[in-house]
């Protein structure tokens, strides 16, 4: 376990990186992308599990927390979504840096699995993409943070402090600031965000993919559905897996932290075939 | 309001390391922040708990990097099985606290990092875990800052009341997540426990304070610490648990011991991580209240970095 801090935009970004046991490597290197905001936190634990799972493969792998997150600098109230893509690029340089590998897989849970596809998109010799819950669209996850907060108001007998997502979005645009459960969105980022689509940052993606869906479901979302449908008429190497639990993104795990075995032997597995 | 770096965090920023702290179930991994060199050297070492080592709204990283401009190294840690740290991941329980992992720390911080004389602060069961360092470490530790957490047995949240989960149970998006997911059912075991214990509670008189803590306690009070309780009066922790144990716990101190000790209870819910104005309310009076146990004056950095 190699940890460090590493310059992107003129500020230090935190990492850790594990390197194959083989040392240096010409298989390809693995980029953790997290998710946003305190959906980081939430989920953390099993990025940094995945970093090992791929050395154990015999891929190095690297994880490191945007700027505004985590251990890193940065102002989280003046992040723009352009601003995640581009530390997923400076981690891609960071762990070809470390591992001397050419390719990079780019591996993103939720929110991360749009930085992982912008990053992607930008970034010549990507190996593979693994979707990780992924958000298919910006509006929908700011709509689905801020119910949440209804949620949660309401299960401890509190008025909740909007009576709507539209109301909240408003008030966004309005005051340029909305505390959603104590982690508050800002403007730009959302004004940067809402209106991207997975679909569209993938439209010139035509490499192994691997897309898994965490939700207590007996089949895929429609939108998990239509994502994989749009990737199977690409005739790209896909391998799908539906993991049946709701580890509940928004909400700190005071008690354990989530993780699923499933999850990252099957995502091991799908590293093994793009060694 | 949002945190805004100043040059001196960045500074300060730039100056962390990232240390692999062995300990017996797993290395761990902590970020050292170092105190300013400008800053009169506070020659104290606050180590901040919490899941994960920078919090989720990372108030913590911005507590150490502020209070390390005044001159105090920081330090804040995952616990083995949280975070980056190795180790497997269990249910924590506040009676449980996870003494092994802040020693571990502590004693790296003094061998490694040359200081002698630490400061530990954690909210709920980071705070259990941080006054446990007490029964082996009393005399290296300056000060503890213990937030929101209980220090009775049967302790649980008032939202797992019979109404809300006779209505979450109800609800088909649950009875499906209990069919489909071991993770749902191992919450709802814990839901009806914590119900269960709420019912108990309100036919005892007052329940006891947790031999746990009684034994953690005791080290405080046999140690020249510094303490500080800040609650919320809206808190269940405050409400059903210190408030009732206030009396038992620290009337019959000493004056000069009981000198030592502060309870700052604010309007409201302090111990939730739900809005971000109680955050940031907390960040600022553990800041200045850590700054106060400085043993020189000092200037302020962020105001003069500022202008």
């Amino acid at each position: 376990m190699h940890l460090e801090f590493f310059p992107s935009k003129g500020r230090p970004l935190f990492s850790l990186f594990w390197d194959a046991p083989a040392g240096r490597s010409v298989k390809p290197a693995v980029v953790m992308c997290h998710s946003f905001g305190a959906e980081h936190g939430v989920s953390g634990r099993i990025l940094s599990l995945m970093v090992r799972k791929a050395a154990d493969h015999g891929l190095p792998a690297l994880l490191y927390h945007s700027r505004g997150h985590g251990d890193s600098a940065g102002d989280f109230c003046d992040l723009g979504f352009d601003d995640l893509v581009e530390d997923a690029l400076a981690a891609g340089d960071q762990v070809m840096r470390l591992s001397g590998s050419k390719r990079i897989v780019w591996i993103g849970l939720r929110f991360g699995a749009m930085t992982a596809a912008a990053a992607a998109a930008r970034y010549a010799d990507t190996a593979g993409i693994a979707l990780w819950e992924p958000i298919h669209n910006g509006r929908d996850y700011f709509v689905e943070l801020i119910r949440g907060l209804l949620f949660s108001a309401t299960a401890r007998g509190l008025k909740p402090p909007i009576s709507s997502s539209t109301e909240m979005l408003a008030k966004l645009e309005r005051e340029g600031t909305a505390d959603v459960l104590g982690s508050e969105i800002h403007a730009r980022f959302y004004r940067e965000a809402r209106d991207l689509s997975l679909t569209s940052l993938l439209q010139d993606w035509n490499g192994a993919t691997f897309v898994a869906q965490v939700q207590p479901r007996v089949r895929f979302a429609p939108k998990t559905a239509a994502l994989i449908a749009d990737l199977e008429k690409r005739n790209l190497p896909l391998r799908t897996l539906m993991i049946r639990e709701e580890p509940g993104w928004q909400f700190p795990m005071w008690r354990q932290p989530w993780i699923s075995n499933e999850l990252l032997d099957e995502t091991g597995a799908w590293l093994d075939g793009l060694a | 309001m949002a945190w805004h770096e100043t040059p001196a965090e960045l500074e300060r920023a730039w100056a962390e390391e990232a240390h692999r702290v062995p300990c017996a179930l797993g290395d761990l991994v902590a970020i050292y922040t170092p105190p300013a060199p400008s800053a009169p050297p506070a020659e104290r070492c606050v180590i901040f708990f919490s899941r994960p080592r920078f919090e989720n709204r990372r108030t913590l990283v911005e507590a150490a990097r502020r209070l390390a401009t005044y001159g105090f190294g920081c330090i804040r840690f995952d616990y083995h099985g949280w975070g980056d740290s190795e180790g497997s991941s269990g249910m924590v329980y506040v009676d449980e606290p996870y003494r092994d992992d802040g020693l571990a720390v502590l004693r790296y911080a003094r061998e490694r990092l040359g200081f002698q004389q630490f400061i530990v602060w954690g909210g709920c069961f980071d705070a259990r875990t941080a006054i446990s360092l007490f029964t082996e470490e009393g005399p290296a530790l300056a000060a503890l800052g213990f937030f929101g957490a209980p220090v009775t047995d049967w302790m649980g949240s008032e939202a797992y009341n019979p109404s809300n989960l006779v209505r979450v149970g109800a609800r088909w998006k649950t009875i499906r997540e209990l069919i489909l997911s071991q993770r749902a059912r191992e919450r709802a075991v814990l839901a009806l426990r914590i119900a269960f214990n709420r019912i108990i509670m309100r036919y005892t008189k007052t329940p006891p304070v947790s031999p746990v803590f009684l034994r953690d306690w005791k080290a405080v009070v046999r140690s020249n610490a510094r303490v500080l309780f800040y609650y919320g009066e809206e808190d269940e922790e405050y409400r059903l648990s210190f408030k009732l144990k206030q009396p038992e716990l620290l009337d019959r101190l000493d004056p000069r011991t009981r000198a030592r000790f502060e309870i700052f209870v604010v309007p409201g819910r302090a111990h939730t991580v739900l809005e971000a104005a109680h955050r940031e309310r907390l960040l600022n009076h553990t800041v200045e209240w850590i700054k106060s146990l400085h043993p020189h004056a000092v200037e302020a950095p962020r105001a003069a970095a500022a202008s």
